[in-house]
């Protein structure tokens, strides 16, 4: 088997992974391809070391994320803007995507349609409240490894992420409702 | 109303059941085809370890041959600034010895007024500042001795 083999076995492996890693953070197929591709580029500058290693799928997890808060950060500081306006105004409802998400969720007839109406609804929150939320719930990372990921206060993260599962729960109890 | 605990509770439970948003189909060969192109760069851009041997070579000849070219250019460049330094430091070594010889003068001036006017003083000077301390330090004892023992004797 040819290295070039190898290695497209290695991504049909992995694909899934670092794209829903990189769509779940990001919020968008398009932004998720190109990060995809490019750690997928990085991975076979390094295909000797790590193609055959059990750390693979760590590795590229990580790498994924890092891709990922390096794509975010070109808008930081409007994202940083958003968010803390947002926070002055805390007393606002919680974002009304998931009443417009609710409908088409209580519509859903199986699973696979409240999978995709949640991770559409996941996609559609704030970008300063999904990537926290992915973060803690996918990505398996505290609050405070959080907050010193994103370079904010912790008090910061855990209100951005309790305002996403607030608006989340509006989705799930739709779900729980029409069952 | 929920608590904060059992709302993480059940978003975590929700959001790690669904399965991973599967990769588009236009994945594997985007990927593919941006592999084969960085492994089909040309060899300028690749890592010079990888360079071939004569490109290895020549870029070597020439860092060598620059560094000499510098070196030997060095002096002819530097000589300006060192010289104008020199000037520089040769102007001040004269103005330092003009302060030195000022310095001098009046240190020897300030000796022989203190030979000639203050030293003859001293001696009585220091004697008479030390018996009114003592007589200032006595004074105040005995001023204490007489308050505080009215005080004590009332």
């Amino acid at each position: 088997m040819t290295d070039a083999r190898l290695f497209e076995a290695f991504v049909r492996r992995y694909q899934d992974m670092v794209f829903a890693t990189a769509v779940r953070m990001l919020g968008s197929h398009a932004d998720a391809e190109d990060v995809a591709q490019t750690v997928f580029l990085r991975a076979f500058q390094r295909f000797a070391r790590i193609g055959s290693s059990p750390a693979a799928a760590g590795w590229l997890k990580a790498v994924t994320r890092n891709e990922c808060l390096n794509h975010l950060s070109r808008y930081r500081a409007r994202w940083r803007f958003f968010s803390e306006l947002s926070d002055a105004r805390s007393d606002d409802p919680v974002p009304a995507l998931a009443d417009a998400r609710a409908g088409s969720f209580r519509s859903a007839l199986d699973d696979a349609a409240r999978h995709r109406a949640l991770e559409e609804a996941i996609r559609q929150l704030p970008e300063h409240q999904r990537v926290p939320l992915v973060l803690f719930h996918f990505e398996e990372l505290s609050y405070q490894e959080i907050a010193d990921t994103l370079h904010v206060s912790l008090g910061k993260v855990k209100t951005d992420i309790h305002r996403a599962r607030e608006a989340l729960r509006t989705v799930l109890s739709a779900d729980d409702a029409t069952r | 109303m929920t608590q904060p605990a059992d709302l993480e509770r059940l978003v975590h439970a929700h959001v790690r059941g669904l399965p991973p948003p599967p990769a588009p189909q236009t994945l594997l060969p985007r990927v593919m085809a941006a592999v084969a192109s960085w492994a089909a760069r040309p060899w300028y851009k690749r890592a010079w370890f990888t360079w071939p041997a004569a490109g290895q070579f020549v870029t070597v000849v020439t860092l060598l041959a620059l560094t000499i070219g510098l070196l030997g250019l060095l002096p002819v460049v530097a000589r300006p600034f060192v010289e104008s330094l020199a000037d520089a430091l040769a102007d001040g070594q004269a103005e330092l010895a003009m302060l030195v010889a000022y310095a001098r003068v009046t240190s020897e001036t300030a000796a022989g007024l203190w030979r000639a006017v203050i030293g003859p003083f001293v001696s009585y000077a220091s004697t008479l500042v030390l018996l009114m301390t003592l007589a200032c330090g006595l004074f105040g004892a005995a001023l204490n001795h007489a308050v505080v023992g009215r005080m004590s004797a009332e």
